[in-house]
């Protein structure tokens, strides 16, 4: 049993939230891309252009495990044909909705009670998550009120550096007051969720993919976690609680 | 065809010469032993609907591809990759077992046992095919049961790695006991793949056992039809006289 564990960090996309294909919310997203940019390109045809530029922030921020700020990723990667003094000042507007031009995300079936259940049961909780947008999160989290339930939120967009680099891993240990090997992490990708979190010395990582994906997937020593999972509820048999120290107390024993 | 040129019969082995009962206790207990074997965290429940989720995509490709994957294959590669192979490798013997144990008590037909003596005393050369996913029980069944000798050729799935109805398992098994397909006959429960299997390795009989749970869960097509239709494997008596 997992007696050791006091915090819990998720990540977001795949893991607590999943994306769905909402085409008429897609549709207004892209409409709204193009009112804000001010171009009469069609909004289809737009949208796709910025998605072959992002591939290309993309591999940058792969390479170097960062993430720009969102008026900088706007002016260089993805508009820079339009005027910077225009396109700056709406580089967090234009992420959101270049954002939900790829969906709506939805949390996972249960996602509001496990989180809820692991909360009672005493973990700390936090989410870890490589995202581009410093709006989206801080808005769903007030919105659809699952702030109470996290103590620290840590998004590559709001702290510079991106999951595998061990440092996005300890900044969340440190604002949850944890030691890392008394940390988890729940994420979803066996190349990039295992070796940086191993590095930064959590105490286990627990990855959620399906078993379709599984049968796919390649498992090294490198990248082996230590625990695989397919639904999003079976976290609970994973962390049963925190052990009571031997004064009765939760917690810090 | 003269049932005298018959000189080698095979047979399945689930649900043809052993039925699965349920047992409760006896499931449990196989669960049990499997989750403390592996040593995981999980309760024993939990962990099972895992692995149950895996093995259905190992079970899809199987049927689909013909394929079986070794004990070591399964349990390493497609049923715990987030153990270490190392670790899990060596018991993957043992894990498949309990596995089988998992889903109720294996036991044989009470016809069988003098059936098979009789068929070998009339001199028929006698021999299993089966789709299994396991390299020892069938084996270790035949032993329980003083069969092994009554046995000439085992073919099992999961130790040549291609499954029934590829005709290849078939011929293999004539190759082996050193029959002529057509001299063979295959005995099985499945009316659709054991039918169409052992006529495209040109064996030359097939003979369906009807199984009420086989013919429920997978009904007769009608476009394959057995030589023989039988309810008990002691019927297999009117079929093969003496030789």
């Amino acid at each position: 049993m997992t007696h050791n564990i006091e915090a819990i960090f998720l990540d977001l996309g795949n893991t607590l939230r999943i994306l769905v294909k909402d085409q008429a919310h897609m549709a207004r997203a892209r409409q709204r891309i193009v009112e804000l940019v001010g171009t009469n390109e069609d909004p289809v045809t737009f949208v796709a252009k910025l998605e072959e530029r992002y591939k290309v922030y993309r591999k940058w921020a792969f390479e170097n495990l960062r993430e720009a700020p969102e008026s900088e990723m706007w002016t260089r990667w993805l508009a820079p044909d339009f005027p910077a003094e225009k396109i700056a000042p709406l580089g967090a507007e234009l992420t959101y909705q270049y954002r939900q031009s790829m969906g709506r995300r939805v949390v996972v079936d249960g996602g509001r009670e496990v989180v809820e259940e692991l909360q009672r049961r005493g973990y700390a909780l936090g989410i870890i998550s490589n995202l581009i947008g410093t709006r989206e999160i801080p808005e769903w989290l007030e919105a659809e009120d699952y702030g109470r339930y996290f103590k620290a939120v840590v998004l590559s967009s709001v702290f510079g550096r991106r999951k595998p680099d061990p440092s996005i891993y300890f900044e969340a240990a440190k604002r949850a007051g944890v030691d890392p090997s008394k940390c988890a992490y729940v994420g979803d990708n066996l190349k990039r969720d295992v070796t940086g979190t191993r590095a930064a010395g959590f105490g286990q990582i627990v990855i959620m993919i399906s078993p379709e994906e599984l049968a796919e997937a390649e498992i090294t020593d490198e990248n082996r976690p230590d625990v695989i999972i397919h639904q999003f509820r079976q976290l609970l048999d994973i962390f049963p609680g925190i052990p009571l120290s031997p004064n009765g107390e939760k917690g810090q024993g | 065809m003269l049932n005298k040129d018959i000189k080698a019969i095979f047979l399945d082995v689930g649900n043809t010469l052993r039925v699965v009962v349920p047992d409760k206790p006896f499931m449990e207990a196989a669960k049990r032993q499997l989750a403390e074997l592996v040593g995981t965290q999980m309760s024993p429940d939990v962990f099972f609907e895992l692995l149950e989720e895996r093995y259905k995509v190992l079970r899809k490709r199987a049927k689909e591809e013909l394929v079986e994957a070794s004990e070591r294959e399964m349990w390493t590669q497609w049923m715990l990759p987030d153990f270490p192979p190392e670790k899990i490798g060596p018991l993957s013997g043992k894990l498949t077992r309990l596995w089988r144990d998992s889903d109720g008590r294996r036991l044989p037909r009470p016809d069988v046992k003098d059936t098979v003596l009789e068929l070998s005393r009339r001199g028929y050369l006698l021999g299993i095919i089966a789709n299994t996913i396991t390299e020892t029980e069938i084996p270790d069944y035949l032993e329980e049961y003083g069969l092994t000798d009554y046995f000439k050729t085992v073919v099992l799935s999961s130790k040549v790695g291609i499954r029934k109805p590829n005709p290849e398992i078939y011929l293999e098994a004539a190759r082996r006991i050193g029959v002529e397909p057509e001299k063979c006959v295959y005995v099985g429960d499945n009316p659709v793949r054991d039918v169409e299997g052992t006529r495209d390795a040109g064996y030359g009989m097939m003979i369906l056992i009807l199984e009420p749970e086989t013919l429920k869960k997978e009904p007769p097509t009608g476009e394959a039809k057995p030589d023989h239709t039988i309810r008990e494997i002691k019927d297999l008596l009117e079929i093969f006289p003496p030789r």
